[in-house]
């Protein structure tokens, strides 16, 4: 009987081996694996196969580094641009749950930067409310909410804080195959972070609002790079209208009169890399006016 | 006995799911750390390769901030390259040709779109075995005034 049991355990084993090989495994399914060892032999060479798969990501910068923009732009901290933390309670669809989540991951980012502790807070509560809909509520747990509470006056401290939280939520969902859920999290963050930017920069003027207009043309790559994303999930009903709201947005944003000039590299006196380009851009205030009315548009149909 | 074959058959068939979750920890543990006083970003670049194959990130850097990108892969699909690229395909950045560092520190004073290449090594074993990693580039920033 001990001899069974023997050869079961191994059996067990190498099992567990081969899934443990297979689970790091980029979703790609066994038969696809299969199917490149097979051309792998039969074309005699395995070189060929580095030119075979090509992966492609893309990514955005956090609303920690958006919200950083905002501030540098010269503007003031104004509660009012920020979504209400109350109507947490209304987003009663997954859609409307992940599209608020990221909103306020966005309002929390910005209270952060501008060491806004009580709002701060305020949005924090309405993240975990919203990342427990979501069922990714491991991610923020008790020890996480006393940290938090520890670093409120910190602002560094804060920035790292948020950033770990969203990290955690993304790669919850990226491992439970919901990238949906992450590109309509980011979505929202994105939809936000443009709206605080556009409510703060309406009456500045001169070289502030300058600023306001180069960041908010800025915003193009990582509108690029969201539309991108969502068109990777093409099947996911919950997309559609999210990426016909995006596209209509990429159609302002491609009016921006950009002289693009090639990104330039350089070594500062300390030997570090030094990568820019400077883009001249010219947004005229009618256009300014159109993309503030359509950015209102999309965030309207998912916030209120 | 029948409690040791539940148990050994539950060893077998809970080892994806606890692969998944190595994944993310081996991101967490192995790969956070090396930001060092950086700002982490909030996204979670990773993904499952295999021996010979390439990834494509294309990757956002606003203005005005300092970056260190690391690529950090795990060490059974062997040592990962992979390059900087401006966005019309102007090599920045090789850690082939940077004794295999594995990662770039650089600041900016635009917003850029840079696209990171990684390359899994062909594997030189005999056993015809394909190996699987986590690979992950992680990003950390720092404002340079605000």
């Amino acid at each position: 009987m001990m001899k069974k049991v023997f050869k079961f355990f191994v059996a067990a084993i190498i099992f567990s081996g081969i899934s443990f090989f297979q689970a790091c495994g980029d979703g790609a399914d066994e038969s696809e694996i299969q199917k490149m060892n097979t051309e792998a032999e039969e074309e005699g060479e395995r070189q060929t196969m580095a030119t075979k798969v090509r992966k492609v990501l893309y990514s955005i910068p956090s609303p920690i580094e958006t919200a950083t923009l905002v501030k540098s732009s010269g503007v003031e901290f104004n509660a009012s641009t920020m979504s209400d933390p109350n109507k947490v309670g209304d987003y009663n669809t997954s859609k409307r749950q992940a599209f608020n989540l990221g909103v306020y991951g966005s309002d929390l980012a910005y209270a952060s930067i501008f060491e806004q502790s009580q709002e701060a807070l305020n949005y924090f509560s309405a993240v975990k409310l919203l990342a427990d809909e979501l069922s990714v509520s491991d991610v923020i747990n008790e020890d996480n909410i006393s940290r938090f509470e520890r670093n409120i006056e910190n602002r560094d401290s804060l920035m790292v804080f948020v950033n770990e939280i969203f990290w955690a939520i993304d790669a919850t969902l990226a491992e439970d195959d919901r990238g949906y859920v992450s590109a309509i999290v980011m979505t929202g963050g994105w939809v936000e972070a443009v709206s605080i930017l556009l409510k703060n920069g309406k009456d500045m003027e001169g070289e502030h609002r300058e600023r306001v207009k180069q960041i908010l043309a800025d915003q193009q790559f990582s509108l690029k790079n969201i539309l991108k994303l969502t068109e990777a999930y093409e099947n996911e009903e919950n997309l559609v209208s999210i990426e016909g709201d995006l596209k209509r947005l990429n159609e302002l944003f491609s009016r921006i009169d950009k002289e693009d000039k090639p990104t330039t590299v350089d070594k500062d006196e300390s030997g570090k890399i030094v990568i820019g380009g400077n883009d001249k851009i010219i947004i005229s205030d009618d256009l300014l006016a159109e993309i503030t009315d359509e950015v209102n548009a999309v965030r309207s149909k998912y916030v209120n | 006995m029948k409690k040791l074959y539940i148990f050994f058959l539950a060893v077998a068939l809970a080892a994806p799911v606890i692969s998944e979750a190595q994944c993310k920890s081996f991101v967490k543990k192995k790969c956070a750390p090396q930001l060092g006083d950086y700002i982490p970003s909030d996204k979670y670049n990773s993904l499952r390769m295999v021996e010979g194959e390439e990834a494509e990130m294309s990757l956002i850097f606003v203005a005005n901030h300092s970056y260190k990108v690391v690529v950090c892969a795990q060490a059974v699909i062997g040592d990962v390259v992979f390059e900087v690229l401006t966005d019309t395909g102007t090599m920045i950045f090789s850690s082939a040709e940077n004794e295999g560092q594995n990662y770039f520190e650089f600041t900016t004073t635009s917003t850029e779109e840079l696209l990171v290449v990684i390359k899994v090594p062909e594997s030189e074993s005999e056993t015809g075995m394909m190996q699987q990693g986590c690979v992950t580039v992680m990003i950390g920033s720092t404002a340079n005034n605000y």
